[in-house]
């Protein structure tokens, strides 16, 4: 149905675009709170998630207690989640999505299997559309129907795919399509049964952690390049702190060291401790085999060469810590005639916004679109008002007074005439017309007129509203 | 101080003036700017477009209407602004003659030609060759100053290159006028002041605003400096300009002097038409003569008579004076031309009124029958040429056009153009989009309007729907909205009109390229060449012809005698008494559901009768309010009265009440005192939508007009308000007749060799009202086996085949028992390959060359014509392999069996073995009943073995739901409520019928009218127009014949539906209806992945043809 | 603060600077000799601070054959107005300092510090301005502060800092209440991070010559009609590019035998020129009425008018009476 079909039916209906990138997100921080399960978790998009359990569950009190807790605690999240354990991944798929049946001993009968996986509708298979809409043609509905005929013909018209579907719901073959699992290089983990929240006991479990990872890293003689801390909050938030380093790492002490800086960098708000973590994983993502350490006056060229812009984001935190954020700030451009409004600041720690559209916060005032500036350095906030004399209607003052001091013009470029934004609706705003005005030692002042003569006041006002240098 | 003398007051002419017609940059149209240059009593305006002369005729074409207004100095000068690739200013350019403009048209020819339509690319080299006689003003904006291009330009234009000045209020106004100022020194050239004008009046600023937002595709929000800082790029009057010049007076002075250069107006442009073959005559006028002669004895063999003599003689001398022959001599040629190729043609509108037409054989209107009225054809008041329209089948017509563009060449033939303009529909989606309304607010505002209508969004409407339409950005937005409504958005080309000149044409006007390959239009629209008398003809393509053509075809085949549109036997009783009963399925005009309510009513039982029909059943007359009046005058339930003798001459022929554009006009003639040529302004002020013009003091006029002849007031209200209906709508009496031919002759066809028709209409499918489920259905009820398409039995086209060996006769429906033996049809229809989607013409010829004694299985079909599997697959389908014994689902499965990858290696060893390899057998489910319909419905868009409600009649019977085809027997009177139930076909909501929403039902008996009242619509919105089945509950009501049932209570049946397979998941869309309206293979690719993702995903909504909805 | 904190700052202070002063130059050193190992340390030392002087304007430009080949670029600078209305004057002159400076560190921010009192007086940096003055906002970072503690603080740490290129305070602080420490401070910031401060003493106005510092340069700036163009008619004449009167006050003696001819009491004049970001001599600017865009120099010959006695003069009678006195004083 068409979005205008639908509201010629419905004309009162409420439209909210689905949020794609939201949902994604959303799944993706469920694939995440299921690594406190089992490292091997991964993100089954558009709507699964798949988590490799072998050699885990008896953590958790055998398969169906794991089965329990995991569906059971995404429902007290709020979750509508259908769970399945099989003994592999494609019939695990098709079960959440398509049985009541919920959990497969990986020791089942083969006739078991087979009676089971027949009453499965042919979707559960995980083949496209297309062939699924073909085989249902041919009258072929159920994996049963397949399973009962020869499999060349229905191999030669729908092709191997669904044969080898066939074969990885049966676990006879490995099955192409589940998703990789990202395993990191090197794990370690501590569980609690209480919560830990003190930052203390974080980053002594986390310095204790790293002595256990470099005992691995050394072993195979290598280093982290990039290692993460998972933290598993007790209420399912995961946190992750994580550090690239400039070469491979194996030293427990610099690695403690820099979590400990990114603990003190996020802060205590950002951590949010909450109830505590009761789980604790240190991983070396990406490893190298360690090398002998560089001279050390390349690596003072390096410092002092590649990281300037990590620099200047310390020295933006810095000040804006002590400060305050709005008190450091940058300018992004603001698509407006109006003065006031055409620039913007904000916060220089805030990132950069709006990219998709048209104007990407980059000025697009060149210098060379104007013969001089026509927009003074330093604007008033709000406008000055000053006296002016000038000439009916629309005429450049000739004398303007400002702050009690009369101010012969001895040059001046305008009007710049600048109407309001109609589309907005502020009630009073009136046409201005903008002079540059130079007095007669040299001050350069950006003056309006407000209002247009007869046709929008009978009275213009005068105000300063910038100077130049 | 002593008082200055008075300074003579200062004089100014606008010369850069931007209208809409430079799409999405101006914000006026043509003719609002003129009229405010003639309220501020400007010397002159030049409308100079961007790349484009599109606007220019309007804008001269008021100035003409509007003389008295202006001053008798004032002028309207034609130019364009040059817009270049390369870095070259903008340059307005005017040219001084008629030379200089033939060499501006061809400039921007030459721009537009080597352009994708719509675009318009130059560079200074253009310029540079056409710079003869073009006075030039460079512009300030878009380039750097160049002086050497400007010195170029000075020595390639001596004394005609001005420099522009605007005192603009932008950031630097004074020192650019400082600087533009001292160039014109430096390069001893002259500055010229201009506004540099986007709008008329600085209260269009918000629109101009809008304009551009949407051409940039940006919301107000984020367009900052894409928008004007301010609102001055408006006309302004001489002491303004004066007083913003006020250092630089001869800026001024130099406007008059750049307007008295230019001698050039558009009124030059008129009468240029090719020399005609004389065909060894002396002129074209002996020519025309001995043409018309011979044809006027071929019409009346026995004779000529006195009349049709006189008539001759009287247009002959006519068109003698006026020098029109060449231009009968062109239509005659082109319907010549598609006579000798057996293109089918009629002549169409006004020309029917005229006897040459006819003895030309342009038009089949036999003047001898009818009256006619010259004068509405070519009227020497008017003073303006004549318009031929010609019909020709809609499929061949592609041939007559090329044909006119081989004659005559494309520098002197082409297509008009039709400006193509804002509808409310598109103009609140585009501004709502421009202010950032939300997508669904946009669609709620624009879903409130039906249909084409160009009126304003009405505030109470987007009330219901929950806005507030004091909330000031939806106000404006709306407001804007309207006002955007009737802005020029970009130029088509008309459907026909072609422009054919005796000079080249792009001397005459630029011409582009149109969308469709090897088609060119110019840049002026129908009525454009018509207010600049320049001779165009409208070659128009019209299904009926092609059915007609391909009838008369199938007759000779089949039946041993060919007739034309002239030689059907006339005025058959029986055809007047099938039309009587509304039995007029496929029947051209006449088969749409107002007008088949209208036929028992009207009961016509002549051609006059039918030129009636033609004419009644549109919206002039229905918004006239004539209808009713005629229906009960005919019926004898009221007297005619004529308000006057002199009307009664007028209207005696429709029994008092005006129906015919002609008695409109000659009302305005005889009763208000309008000279013909007012009259005809009449007709046309209501013609265009939103032009600034007269209509208001023409109203006034015949409405006093008729009072001051003692009329009465409610009288000429009512007359005039059907003028203003008949402005868009009504139909002249000489094109009700020409349309009356058609409508008699696909009625005796459909009467009398049903089997013809059927055949003949959906070969020329896609066309009309009717989708082929319902085409065939008829068919079948007048008593006409339909035989399934088959690979061993099929061709292309739809054919037909013997019935029975023996000559007996096929059953007919009860209803049309009375037909029996009228219908002389003595053939089945075989449905051809053209039924079955995506399938290719060429493909299936090739299956059909390759046939021989027949195919003996799906590999030898494959192998003998070398089709891909995937036409194949099409073909199984479709089920038309039963004539091997495979069912649907088996031939499916051995299409699917045929080794695609392997079989092409091998394909020359198979081929001589003929060897079919030994295969499990697979022992597929069999196809229940409702499945194969589906099916069926699903690949070739109707079914021959069942009606899909028939599945669940039994279900529809439990809850007395009735069989649509027991309506017409039951009383209405003593069961006022009933229950039916259909398929939704169509839905249609009239403009014409205040919200009256129409639906048409189907069942496996037949068909079910439902009306559906605003109030009830409103309450079942939802079922309306989502529902594909429905039950309807409600009253019944029967009108002379005409059933209707107003709908109270409606129910969503959809979900029985599922029924019919047993299991949901094998459903999928039952054909929607709707596709008939477009070519159906583009969608194909489209439709089997969506169609098979619709097949997991969805339920039953899906499965049924969705209707079609008729605005 | 107790006031033993506040002496084991100082200490600390001290053993920093020292530290820092020591380090210098031989680290120079290190990175010249990568350049080229076999040049004399002399030379290369010689070569290595005249690589950290920026030109302020095209060769030949007065104010950098003052400066001894232009401005150092790791340092500090205190920039004075002449005279309180020409506070804008010499903001703007700053923020052209603060151009050329970027252009020799292109990937640098550029740190811009205004506290509130002068947000109130002089207005706040506005981006399209700056922009069309030649300024890319994009590279500034505007920090408003509340104190002038905060303002000294702010400055010391972004000087400190590698990714910045040129650091601008615009400071209400009391002559007074500068001192040799607190610009030393920075001084010693701005060499440590590689970066030019820029310290604009907006309450200072008049008072270029009382002022304490450790800065490697001071400037007074004075506010100059720029040449005007004339108008199409009789109107006033337009405005033309920005013109300032500089006045080198002082400059510490960083490359010995330089500042010995300098007349530290002449104000030169000089012109902004926004599309090259350079300064130019009053003397030799182009016309400011000449067509936009450079236009094709064919036809009739550009206009270049050199500046006029008159427009000199004009200024020069209008100079105040503090500036005359300031003039006499020096006399």
């Amino acid at each position: 149905m068409t979005l205008a079909d639908a509201r010629a039916m419905l004309p009162a209906l409420v439209l909210a675009e689905a949020d794609i990138a939201a949902e994604a997100g959303l799944l993706a921080a469920i694939a995440d709170w299921c690594r406190r399960f089992t490292p091997l978790a991964a993100l089954d998009a558009p709507d699964g998630v798949l988590l490799d359990v072998s050699g885990a569950s008896h953590l958790f009190g055998g398969e169906r207690a794991l089965l329990h807790e995991i569906a059971a605690a995404l429902q007290a999240q709020g979750f509508a989640a259908r769970a399945a354990l099989a003994p592999n991944p494609a019939l695990a798929w098709a079960l959440a999505r398509f049985a009541d049946v919920e959990l497969v001993p990986a020791d089942m009968q083969e006739c078991g299997l087979h009676k089971l996986v027949a009453d499965l509708p042919i979707a559960a298979l995980r083949i496209e559309a297309g062939t699924i809409a073909a085989l249902a043609q041919a009258g072929l509905r159920r994996i049963g129907d397949l399973l009962m005929r020869p499999r060349a013909p229905i191999a030669a018209r729908f092709g191997a795919d669904v044969v080898a579907r066939l074969d990885a719901i049966l676990g006879v073959r490995g099955d192409p399509l589940s998703p990789r699992f990202e395993t990191p290089a090197y794990l370690v983990e501590r569980r609690f049964a209480e919560g830990i929240a003190r930052r203390a006991d974080i980053e002594v479990t986390i310095s204790g952690l790293a002595h256990e990872l470099c005992i691995l890293l050394e072993r195979h003689d290598e280093g982290a390049r990039e290692i993460d801390v998972s933290l598993f909050r007790v209420d399912g938030i995961v946190k992750h702190l994580s550090a690239g380093t400039s070469r491979p790492l194996r030293d427990p002490k610099l690695i403690a060291r820099l979590f400990r800086e990114r603990i003190e960098a996020a802060g205590e708000e950002d951590l949010d401790t909450g109830y505590g973590f009761d789980v604790v994983r240190l991983a070396a993502i990406k490893i190298e085999r360690a090398r002998m350490p560089q001279s050390a006056l390349a690596i003072g060229m390096e410092a002092s060469g590649g990281n300037h812009s990590a620099d200047l984001a310390d020295l933006i935190d810095r000040l804006g810590a002590r400060l305050g954020l709005w008190r450091v700030l940058r300018f992004e451009q603001q698509e407006t005639h109006i003065p006031e409004f055409a620039v913007a600041a904000v916060p220089a720690a805030q990132t950069r916004k709006r990219s998709g559209q048209k104007s990407d916060a980059e000025f697009s005032f060149s210098a060379s679109a104007d013969l001089l500036p026509t927009r003074p350095l330093k604007l008033f906030e709000p406008p000055e008002p000053i006296d002016a004399i000038a000439p009916v209607p629309d005429g450049p003052p000739a004398r303007i007074r400002w702050r009690r001091v009369w101010h012969d013009i001895a040059a001046i470029e305008g009007p710049e005439r600048i109407a309001p934004e109609w589309w907005k609706h502020e009630e009073a705003a009136l046409t201005r017309d903008y002079f540059r005005a130079e007095d007669s030692f040299g001050q350069r002042f950006w003056l309006f007129r407000e209002g247009l003569y007869t046709t929008e006041t009978a009275q213009p006002r005068w105000f300063l509203h910038g100077l130049f240098g | 101080m002593s008082e200055s003398a008075p300074l003579p007051a200062p004089r100014y002419a606008e010369l850069a003036v931007a209208t809409n017609f430079s799409f999405l940059r101006g914000a006026s149209h043509p003719e609002e700017l003129v009229a405010a240059a003639i309220t501020i009593k400007l010397a002159g305006i030049g409308i100079a477009d961007r790349n484009s002369l599109a606007g220019v005729v309007r804008a001269h074409l008021f100035l003409r209407n509007n003389k008295d207004k202006a001053g008798k100095d004032f002028r309207v000068i034609t130019g364009v602004r040059l817009f270049f690739r390369d870095r070259t200013p903008d340059i307005v350019v005017y040219p001084k003659d008629r030379e200089a403009y033939g060499r501006l048209t061809r400039l921007l020819t030459e721009g537009n030609r080597r352009a994708p339509k719509g675009e318009c690319h130059l560079t200074r080299d253009d310029l540079f060759k056409y710079i003869d006689g073009q006075q030039l003003i460079v512009m300030d904006a878009g380039a750097p100053d160049d002086c050497a291009f400007l010195a170029k330009l000075s020595d390639a234009a001596p004394g005609r290159v001005w420099l522009a000045a605007s005192a603009s209020y932008g950031r630097n106004m004074r020192a650019d006028l400082a600087r533009r100022a001292a160039l014109a020194r430096t390069q001893n050239l002259a500055l010229l002041a201009t506004n540099d004008v986007l709008m008329h009046a600085p209260e269009r600023r918000a629109l101009a605003d809008i304009v551009a937002c949407i051409r940039e595709g940006v919301t107000l929000d984020i367009a900052g400096f894409l928008l004007e800082a301010n609102a001055e790029r408006h006309l302004k009057g001489a002491a303004e300009m004066a007083r913003l010049f006020e250092d630089l007076p001869q800026a001024l002075d130099e406007t008059i002097r750049f307007l008295d250069g230019i001698e050039f107006s558009l009124d030059e442009l008129q009468f240029n038409y090719p020399d005609e073959i004389c065909a060894g005559y002396a002129t074209e006028q002996d020519a025309l003569e001995a043409f018309v002669l011979q044809g006027a004895k071929r019409r009346y063999p026995k004779g000529v008579p006195d009349k049709i003599k006189a008539g001759i003689a009287k247009e002959l001398a006519f068109v003698k004076e006026k020098k029109y022959p060449a231009y009968f001599l062109t239509v005659y040629d082109i319907v010549r031309f598609a006579k000798e190729k057996g293109i089918l043609a009629q002549g169409r509108g006004s020309a029917a009124n005229s006897v040459l037409c006819y003895c030309l054989g342009i038009t089949e209107v036999d003047p001898d029958k009818h009256t006619l009225l010259f004068e509405r054809f070519v009227s020497d008041a008017r003073d303006e040429p004549p318009d031929i329209d010609v019909d020709f089948e809609h499929e061949r017509r592609e041939e007559v056009i090329q044909y006119i563009y081989g004659k005559y060449g494309r520098e002197r033939a082409g297509l008009a153009a039709s400006v193509v303009t804002y509808r409310t529909r598109s103009s609140i989606r585009e501004v709502g989009k421009v202010f950032g309304l939300s997508e669904d607010m946009v669609s709620a505002l624009s879903g409130t309007v039906w249909g084409w209508w160009s009126g304003a969004i009405d505030s109470s409407e987007a009330k219901r729907l929950g806005f507030d339409p004091r909330e000031p950005r939806l106000a404006q937005a709306i407001a804007l909205a309207g006002e955007l409504a009737g802005f020029p958005r970009h130029l088509s080309q008309h459907t026909g009109g072609f422009v054919i000149t005796r000079t080249r044409l792009d001397e005459v006007v630029p011409i582009a390229n149109a969308a469709m390959e090897d088609r060119t239009t110019v840049e002026w629209d129908k009525d454009d060449l018509d207010a600049l008398k320049i001779l165009k003809i409208d070659v128009l393509g019209l299904g009926m012809l092609t059915v007609l053509r391909k009838g008369f075809e199938l007759l000779q085949r089949h039946y041993g005698f060919k007739p034309t549109l002239a030689t059907l036997p006339p005025e058959e009783a029986c055809v007047y008494a099938m039309i009587q009963r509304a039995d007029t399925i496929g029947v051209f005009q006449i088969e749409s559901r107002a007008q088949m309510s209208m036929l028992p009513r009207l009961k016509p039982k002549d051609f006059y009768d039918l030129v009636i029909e033609v004419a009644i059943v549109r919206p002039g007359p229905i918004q006239g309010d004539m209808v009713h009046p005629y229906l009960r005058r005919r019926e004898g339930k009221e007297k005619p009265e004529y308000p006057s003798p002199e009307l009664e001459d007028v209207l005696k022929n429709t029994l008092g009440v005006p129906l015919f554009q002609e008695q409109a006009m000659r009302i305005a003639i005889v009763a208000a005192g309008f000279t013909p040529s007012e009259a005809d302004e009449l007709r046309r002020a209501m013609a265009t939508f939103k032009r600034a013009g007269t209509i208001g003091k023409l109203k006034t006029k015949m409405i006093e007009g008729m009072v001051a002849k003692e009329y009465p007031r409610d009288f000429a209200e009512r007359c005039f308000q059907q003028i203003e209906g008949f402005g868009t709508y009504g139909f002249p009496e000489s094109h009700a007749s020409s349309f009356a031919n058609l409508v008699y002759a696909s009625a005796w066809m459909k009467c009398r060799y049903p089997d013809v028709f059927a055949a003949a209409i959906l070969n020329s499918q896609p066309m009309g009202f009717y989708a082929p489920a319902q085409l065939v259905r008829d068919a079948r009820e007048h008593g006409i086996e339909m035989r399934e398409v088959d690979i061993n039995e099929s061709e292309w086209d739809h054919r037909l085949e013997v019935f029975a060996a023996d000559g007996s006769k096929g059953v007919l429906h009860s209803r049309h028992a009375g037909m029996k033996d009228h219908i002389q049809s003595k053939h089945a229809v075989r449905l051809g390959f053209r039924q079955i989607k995506g399938l290719e013409e060429d493909d299936m010829n090739l299956l059909a060359e390759q046939r021989g004694r027949g195919y003996d299985s799906v590999r030898d079909l494959w192998l003998r014509t070398g089709l891909s599997p995937s036409v194949l697959e099409r073909l199984a389908e479709a089920d038309a392999f039963s004539s091997l014994g495979l069912s649907r689902r088996d031939a499916l499965w051995a299409v699917r069996g045929l080794n695609r990858a392997g079989d092409k290696d091998d394909l020359p060893l198979l081929r001589a073995l003929a060897f079919t390899p030994l295969e499990p057998d697979a022992h597929l489910p069999p196809m229940l009943p409702g499945e194969e319909v589906v099916e069926d419905y699903r690949h070739l868009t109707l079914s021959l073995k069942a009606h899909p409600v028939s599945f669940v009649r039994d279900h529809l019977a439990a809850r007395n739901i009735l069989p649509a085809a027991t309506l017409a027997a039951i009383d209405a009177t003593k069961h006022p409520r009933t229950i039916v139930g259909g398929l939704v076909l169509v839905r249609q909501r009239p403009g014409s019928a205040s919200g009256v929403i129409f639906m048409t039902l189907e069942d496996e008996t037949g068909i079910a009218n439902i009306i559906v009242w605003p109030k009830v619509y409103e309450r079942l919105r939802a079922l309306v127009i989502g529902a594909r089945f429905v039950a309807v509950t409600g009253r019944l009501q029967n009108e002379s014949g005409v059933i209707h049932v107003i709908a109270e209570q409606m129910e969503d049946l959809t979900p029985l539906l599922g029924l019919l397979s047993g299991r949901g998941a094998g459903l999928s869309a039952l054909a929607r209806a709707d596709e008939v309206k477009r070519p159906q293979n583009l969608r194909i690719k489209a439709d089997i992945t969506a169609h098979a993702q619709r097949l997991v995903q969805t339920g039953m909504k899906e499965m049924l043809p969705k209707g079609r909805n008729f605005h | 603060m107790s006031l033993a904190g506040s002496s084991e700052r100082i200490g600390f202070l001290r053993e920093t600077l020292a530290r820092i002063e020591a380090q210098t130059f031989p680290a120079k050193i290190a990175f010249s000799l990568q350049d080229s190992p076999d040049a004399a340390t002399q030379g290369v030392v010689w070569r290595s601070l005249n690589s950290d002087r920026i030109a302020l304007g095209a060769p030949g430009f007065s104010l950098d054959r003052m400066l001894g080949g232009g401005m150092q670029r790791c340092a500090l600078h205190d920039i004075v107005a002449a005279h309180p209305r020409d506070g804008a004057a010499s903001a703007a002159f700053a923020a052209a300092l603060a151009v050329r400076f970027g252009k020799a560190n292109a990937r640098g921010a550029f740190v811009w510090i205004v506290e509130e009192a002068g947000a109130r007086e002089e207005g706040l940096p506005y981006a399209p301005g700056l922009c069309l003055h030649g300024l890319d906002p994009a590279r500034l970072i505007l920090v408003r502060t509340l104190h002038v503690r905060d303002t000294l603080w702010v400055m010391e740490e972004a000087l400190k800092c590698r990714g910045v290129s040129a650091v601008l305070a615009e400071t209400w602080l009391k002559a007074k209440d500068y001192s040799l420490t607190v610009s030393r401070r920075l001084a010693l910031a701005a060499r440590a991070g590689g970066t030019a401060g820029l310290l604009r003493h907006a309450a200072a106005a008049g008072e270029a010559d009382a002022i304490v510092s450790a800065a490697a340069t001071r400037f007074e700036i004075a506010a100059r009609r720029s040449r005007p163009a004339p108008a199409a008619g009789r109107g006033p004449p337009l405005p033309g590019p920005a013109a300032w009167g500089v006045r080198v006050a002082r400059m510490r003696a960083g490359a010995a035998g330089l500042g010995r001819a300098l007349d530290w009491q002449k104000f030169s004049d000089v012109v902004w020129d926004h599309e090259e970001t350079c300064f130019r001599d009053a003397l030799s600017l182009p016309m400011v009425a000449a067509p936009r865009n450079r236009p094709a120099r064919t036809g009739a010959p550009a206009q270049l008018v050199a500046i006029g006695p008159r427009a000199f003069s004009y200024a020069t009678s209008n100079m105040d009476k503090d500036q005359r006195r300031a003039a006499s004083r020096v006399a």
